[in-house]
């Protein structure tokens, strides 16, 4: 099992698996090559790098350099044909609902946007997705299945 | 613009001294609201990096309440309790109250973080010459990854550190002992604020 953490990146082929813990307004997104069982997960915090106030940032923190990222790394180190390409998300929630204090108003919504923008514009297809709502999530992709284990306090575990 | 890992030890301590003063007052609240002697303090106020914080607790199961600070000094500032210890400290005010039933013990709760909130930033004001408005607590049982992550979102733009001040809630006739968190996260503007008045007490 591979760890992810907040704004990273990482592959795996399988056995490894992609794991990565506690999503809340964030985007946990898989992008995967079912042929050859193998995938990158990104952590993505924010919808695009233009809010960055510094020039050094991690590429999975935001929707806008996270995917490209992805897609770049899938098909020039792991030779995954873009065509081949799918993907499956979750997270995106807004945590605290009942009244909204926050003045970046529901970063979650915004995320799954930027995302799914991102992902169309390389014509990659979403599979299957569980986004929203105001619950946290864990989630772990495995790479023979290609499926994504979601996990919710209260609320148990199920595949998508 | 400063950064908090600019603070140095000095800094801290005199940052834990504001934050004892405010649980010193915080304890006389909750005494009276639980009509029992109990203890705050505060054993320490430390910097710890955003990505450390999220990710080592990420799945952490835990009681959050959410307070929007305004004012001169904006920012955010989480009450953190695991989900057995926020049950506690709900079964000291409501027998019967549990942290998830939506009800009287989720308004427990509510009534001791906005108190835990209230006393703590009095005292900080007080203590920097500033003024605070905060917004009625939010609350939210869930992953504590999920739940800072909301709240730190925004500063991450900035900054990569958060303030982090323990605080131990002590009953002296059970002899029990409850671990929460507070955490307070001012924006980039207000540490300036902070930066300044905290330096001002040593050039005194």
């Amino acid at each position: 099992m591979i760890h992810v953490g907040i704004s990273e990146i990482k592959f795996a082929i399988h056995p490894e698996s992609l794991k990565t813990l506690g999503l809340g307004s964030c985007v946990g997104v898989v992008i995967y090559h079912q042929q050859t069982q193998t995938a990158g997960m990104a952590h993505v915090m924010l919808p695009d790098s233009s809010f960055a106030r510094s020039t050094i940032y991690p590429p999975g923190k935001y929707a806008d350099t996270a995917i490209p990222m992805l897609v770049t790394k899938l098909t020039e180190y792991y030779h995954c044909p873009i065509s081949e390409l799918k993907a499956k998300m979750a997270g995106g929630a807004e945590m605290f609902r009942t009244t909204r204090v926050l003045s970046m108003e529901s970063i979650g919504k915004r995320n799954i946007e930027a995302v799914k923008a991102q992902l169309s514009d390389f014509h990659i297809p979403i599979i299957s997705e569980e986004i929203g709502k105001d619950y946290g999530r864990t989630v772990e992709f495995f790479c023979d299945s290609c499926r994504l284990a979601i996990h919710a306090l209260f609320r148990g575990s199920h595949l998508i | 613009m400063n950064h908090l890992n600019q603070l140095d030890g000095r800094h801290l301590d005199l940052l834990k001294e504001s934050a004892n003063i405010g649980a010193s007052h915080a304890a006389t609240s909750l005494s009276m609201m639980l009509k029992k002697p109990i203890d705050l303090c505060i054993p320490s106020v430390r910097l710890q990096s955003i990505a450390e914080l999220i990710n080592g607790k990420a799945e952490q199961q835990v009681a959050a309440s959410l307070i929007q600070v305004k004012g001169r000094i904006k920012g955010y500032f989480f009450v953190m309790f695991a989900i057995d210890q926020a049950n506690m400290l709900i079964e000291e005010l409501v027998p019967q109250g549990n942290i998830c039933d939506d009800g009287i013990g989720r308004s427990a709760f509510y009534e001791v973080s906005n108190i835990l909130c209230g006393s703590y930033l009095s005292a900080l004001a007080s203590f920097l010459n500033v003024t605070f408005i905060q917004s009625p607590p939010v609350i939210s049982v869930d992953m504590a990854g999920a739940i800072l992550s909301e709240g730190l979102v925004e500063l991450s733009l900035y900054d990569e550190f958060a303030l982090l001040i323990d605080a131990v809630v002590f009953d002296r006739q059970k002899g029990h002992q409850l671990n929460g968190e507070f955490l307070f996260l001012p924006l980039p503007d207000s540490l300036d604020v902070i930066f300044e008045r905290v330096e001002g007490k040593f050039s005194q």
